[in-house]
């Protein structure tokens, strides 16, 4: 594409300032959700497919005073799990001639399309992460296979919004959530890091408006917490770390075009018991604590610049996955009507 | 002819990667038994066999052909009590296909599959109906009548349109095994099956 530096008409005496004003986007807080919250940088630059083997397992044994020799069997068994790989490519051609009048705006093109490649390239990894590059194939963290769905019930008083719930249900309705997400990884009591993703306008209330009513007993931060607050202070007593991370495309993204929350955990570990654990086959290795993954072939886009008649050609390009959850437990797809 | 097919793009996922348990046993697995593993015989799955096999299927045996007798018997589905000859196993028969939407392995025509004969002693696990049935053999004596049904391809306690009473005894039954959901051409692993150990 083009770069459009053109002349301008000034009056003089005149000053420019020389820091430009550059289009901030949205930092989308996505990564976070991300096992590591970072890209699996594992693939190579022709990757189609990713698969990951699962091991699982079927134990049983005899129990008696004395010995007998027909005695029952553990069976282990491999089975395994795919995502595709895309290749995610843009290209920008320019001359000298071009770059000397961006330099006119105190912009240096080379770089500038460099990260204009790069921000193209980011956002279409977050799109992959969230929603897949092909929602239909199950790709995309918000369609997860085995994962939960639940849409904000009314509270007490009938209210069913983000903006007109009761602020102290919310907080208790939140930490159910991260509860049962816990309950169904058998997680509860193992120090955890929980990622809410959602928009703005939705966290941002739950942060900094929605502080909880008094009542007329006593209800935690009642007068002095917001929402927000209630449910990281509480989840932290029990070692759960709540992390929120911002990104407004999932305005709209809920089931019925309401708000789509993403709760997700990360990383799960095995957890430490005193004495025998009876999920001690969970330390078998190599075993991953990656609940979530996107891979990729680099950390970021190669860059590959080629001369052209009066000008260079330079392709920016990144293979990656879609976002990954193989086990669908550890994602909620929240769905809140704002 | 059966045949074992393949979605390369659909991402997949484990719907039970977290368990309360892994107290069970695998459909189509014998107990491990130094006295009777040498019971374990190879055959293939025979060309007019329309669906792949899996294991703990009750099977046809045929004999080989004259100067083809190294691939052992073809095996097919039993369409009768009498035609019972073998029970399909997924012990050491590592050629079955799995794929991320069909993780059970597959065996088609022609594919190498093993097996185990009836009176071969080995304590095999077969699926079970549902857990209603398995609630009812609780207490039973091992000789109870057992029938294979041959729809749900798993064991039963009624007689009406399945064939038995199996020649098995009944030695133990539980909630949490893996069993083989089929829905052509993809078999899953269901991971809460009702199943049956039977000394066949």
């Amino acid at each position: 594409m083009a770069s459009i530096f053109n002349a301008r008409t000034l009056v003089s005496p005149h000053f420019i300032e020389p820091e430009n004003i550059v289009t901030m986007a949205q930092a989308s807080g996505f990564m976070q959700d991300l096992g590591g919250s970072a890209l699996r940088v594992v693939l190579d630059q022709i990757t189609k497919f990713v698969y990951q083997n699962r091991i699982d397992l079927r134990t049983s044994i005899a129990t008696q005073q004395a010995s007998a020799n027909a005695l029952p069997s553990a069976t282990i068994t491999g089975d395994f799990v795919q995502t595709a790989a895309y290749l995610f490519r843009t290209r920008n051609e320019y001359s000298e001639l071009d770059v000397a009048e961006a330099a006119e705006w105190n912009v240096p093109l080379p770089e500038a399309y460099r990260l204009a490649a790069r921000q193209g390239i980011f956002l279409g990894l977050r799109n992959a992460n969230l929603y897949g590059v092909n929602a239909g194939n199950n790709e995309g963290l918000l369609n997860t296979p085995n994962s939960t769905a639940v849409t904000l019930p009314p509270d007490s008083f009938g209210n069913a919004t983000v903006r007109t719930y009761d602020n102290g249900q919310m907080a208790i309705w939140l930490l159910s959530q991260i509860q049962a997400l816990l309950q169904r990884m058998y997680m509860l009591g193992a120090a955890t890091r929980v990622v809410i993703v959602g928009p703005q306008r939705v966290i941002g209330q739950l942060q900094m408006q929605n502080i909880v009513q008094t009542t007329s007993y006593q209800r935690p931060g009642a007068g002095t917490a917001t929402t927000a607050q209630v449910v990281e202070k509480i989840a932290a007593e029990f070692g759960i770390e709540v992390e929120w991370a911002y990104d407004d495309t999932l305005i709209g993204q809920g089931s019925g075009s309401t708000d789509a929350l993403l709760m997700v955990v990360p990383e799960a570990v095995v957890p430490k018991m005193p004495g025998v654990n009876t999920n001690v086959f969970g330390t078998l290795q190599p075993t991953t604590a990656h609940m979530t993954a996107q891979y990729a072939d680099m950390a970021a886009p190669m860059e590959i610049t080629t001369p052209i008649p009066e000008g260079v050609d330079v392709v920016s390009m990144l293979r990656a996955t879609s976002g990954w959850a193989p086990r669908g437990q550890a994602v909620v797809v929240m769905s809140l009507p704002y | 002819m059966g045949n074992v097919s393949f979605n390369p793009m659909t991402t997949t996922g484990i719907p039970d990667g977290f368990v309360l348990s892994t107290d069970g046993y695998v459909q189509g697995t014998f107990l491990d038994d130094p006295a009777n593993r040498y019971n374990l015989e190879g055959g293939y799955v025979a060309d007019a066999q329309s669906q792949p096999l899996w294991g703990g299927l009750a099977a046809t045996l045929a004999v080989p052909a004259v100067g083809v007798n190294a691939q052992g018997p073809a095996l097919s589905a039993a369409g009768s009590l009498s035609a019972i000859n073998a029970w399909t196993l997924f012990n050491q028969a590592s050629a079955g296909i799995i794929t991320p939407t069909s993780n059970v392995p597959l065996y088609a025509s022609g594919m190498s599959i093993n097996f185990a004969r009836p009176g071969s002693n080995l304590r095999i696990c077969l699926a079970v109906l549902n857990t209603t049935v398995l609630n009812a053999l609780v207490g039973a004596e091992p000789n109870v009548a057992l029938y294979w049904d041959p729809v749900n391809l798993c064991l039963t306690n009624s007689s009406s349109g399945t064939y038995g009473p199996l020649p098995v005894q009944l030695e133990a039954l539980s909630i949490t095994s893996k069993t083989v959901s089929y829905s052509s051409p993809n078999a899953t692993w269901n991971p809460t099956g009702a199943a049956a150990i039977v000394r066949i």
